[in-house]
């Protein structure tokens, strides 16, 4: 099986503070990985250094074989947070700019996925409750034809149903052979549709388990197990 | 990957967006002014176009504002930013689209002041000519029409090269300090913010002077000191520091600019 991440000897720094440090992390292609880890972990930081909008750091990054950034950007759809849009601007003006600035973006998937995730496009961006931005985030970001998505806590703040609707997309729109790094610090909500949990703690990857093996080994749930890593009451590789 | 010409039209869609609106207020504020002349009974055949020009430099100056605002966000935002195509693309296409936007203000005020002029066409040519007698290659003899519009190009010219000079100027500044500002403490004190700024724009603006003046002098011995090609030549000067500029902002964008809106 090839590998859609692979990240070596990674450090990052920012204001004078360590953020990241000495991380190492593969991740085979095709397989949905939760990104778990408290506030501030450094989850996103990561996700935004293997999407390439965080500079500076020292190590490697590689997404598919590809190191040069533009190329990384190329294959790696990342869920940003749609703050570079004016807040009046409707909903087809943003799927219009996607559509112009990724070759990649599939207006067939988006209208399927905008029926399902019932998003009005008639609306104009300030006007979306916080759940229906969160939807129209995800829309767009699998709407992509990408080999490696990146979702950046989708699920914060947002009520069950639009949980088991974001959940319902990911597992029905993830292309097979893509992978997907989904980041969250509720393991509960992402638990049964992942294949593997990637655990940030101390600034590094503290542990990476397929959620299997979690399972099997330790006879326990994701939730049981990330908590008590955080404990500390857990050993990990 | 994007194409250049997919990215900048995206690009400038959003910023002709920024001056059709500012034109509509333009035309607004003229029709506004004029028929106030005519209720106060003192509007002349000249007053019109006097008002265009006078509305058109004040919405010049908000639309560099407004577009250099807007340059600045794509180059910190993750919605621009995550586009998959180079840094040096990205720049160029925003500077592009920004210069784009800027052209059809400008025709846009052409149309505007032409409407105003058809109603005293020989009285301005007039002026004109008598504006830019002291320019010419030949001091006495700045009578001829492609004399006056060759000196109207220049300026032209002059004020677009300057714009993009500006706005390549004001990138530098924003950007080192966004560089800077990542090897520094965290502090997102307004103070703090503002002297980092300060001491960026001190030593930029001493940097430049150094450099300005001796590309300017190069430039500026080709031609006679009386002769409006000087003006040409100025915007020559300024395409080149530009230029300079925008590769030092290319550099920060790729190795050191981070996006701040996650």
């Amino acid at each position: 099986m090839t590998n859609s991440i692979e990240i070596k000897n990674l450090n990052y720094r920012k204001n004078m503070k360590p953020i990241l440090s000495n991380v190492n992390l593969t991740i085979a292609s095709g397989k949905i990985v939760g990104l778990l880890g408290e506030n501030g972990a450094g989850k996103t930081t990561l996700m935004r250094l293997i999407a390439g909008v965080a500079k500076g750091y020292q190590g490697q990054i590689s997404v598919v074989d590809e190191s040069k950034i533009a190329a990384k950007k190329a294959i790696v759809s990342f869920s940003e947070q749609l703050s570079g849009f004016n807040q009046n601007m409707k909903i087809e003006r943003i799927v219009r700019f996607y559509e112009d600035v990724y070759p990649d973006f599939s207006e067939d998937k988006y209208n399927q996925m905008a029926g399902f995730l019932q998003i009005n496009e008639d609306q104009k961006l300030s006007q979306l409750s916080k759940g229906m931005r969160e939807k129209l985030i995800i829309g767009l970001a699998l709407s992509r034809r990408a080999k490696v998505y990146l979702l950046d806590e989708p699920f914060g703040g947002i009520d069950s149903m639009s949980r088991k609707k974001i959940i319902n997309s990911i597992i029905r729109w993830k292309p097979d052979n893509a992978t997907i790094l989904v980041s969250d610090h509720y393991v509960s909500e992402i638990a049964s549709v992942l294949d593997e949990i990637v655990i940030i703690k101390d600034k590094t990857v503290f542990a990476q388990k397929s959620t299997e093996e979690i399972r099997e080994k330790f006879g326990e749930g994701i939730e049981e197990y990330y908590e008590k890593v955080y404990e500390g009451t857990e050993l990990h590789d | 990957m994007t194409s250049f010409g997919a990215l900048t039209n995206a690009l400038t869609r959003r910023k002709i967006q920024v001056i059709n609106h500012l034109l509509v207020l333009d035309i607004i504020a003229i029709l506004l002014t004029i028929l106030y002349a005519v209720y106060q009974g003192d509007l002349s055949a000249a007053d019109p176009l006097i008002y265009t020009m006078s509305y058109s430099l004040v919405v010049f100056f908000v639309a560099f504002i407004l577009i250099a605002r807007h340059n600045e966000r794509i180059f910190v935002n993750d919605s621009y930013r995550l586009v998959p195509t180079s840094d040096t693309g990205l720049y160029s296409a925003n500077l592009l689209s920004a210069f784009i936007s800027m052209i059809y203000l400008g025709v846009t005020q052409i149309i505007f002041s032409m409407i105003a002029a058809a109603m005293n066409f020989q009285q301005v040519m007039t002026t004109l000519g008598q504006a830019f007698e002291h320019s010419s290659p030949t001091p006495g003899s700045m009578n001829s029409r492609s004399e006056i519009i060759g000196a109207l190009i220049g300026l032209v010219i002059l004020m677009i090269v300057s714009t993009i000079f500006a706005w390549a100027s004001i990138s530098l500044i924003h950007l080192t300090t966004s560089a800077l500002t990542a090897f520094l403490p965290d502090s997102r004190s307004r103070l703090y913010r503002f002297i980092l700024y300060v001491v960026v724009i001190a030593a930029i603006l001493y940097i430049l002077g150094k450099i300005v003046n001796p590309i300017g002098d190069i430039f500026y011995g080709m031609v006679n000191d009386n002769s409006y090609y000087q003006i040409y030549l100025s915007s020559l000067a300024l395409l080149v520091v530009a230029g300079l500029e925008s590769a030092v902002n290319v550099y920060l964008l790729r190795n050191w600019v981070e996006t701040t809106n996650w």
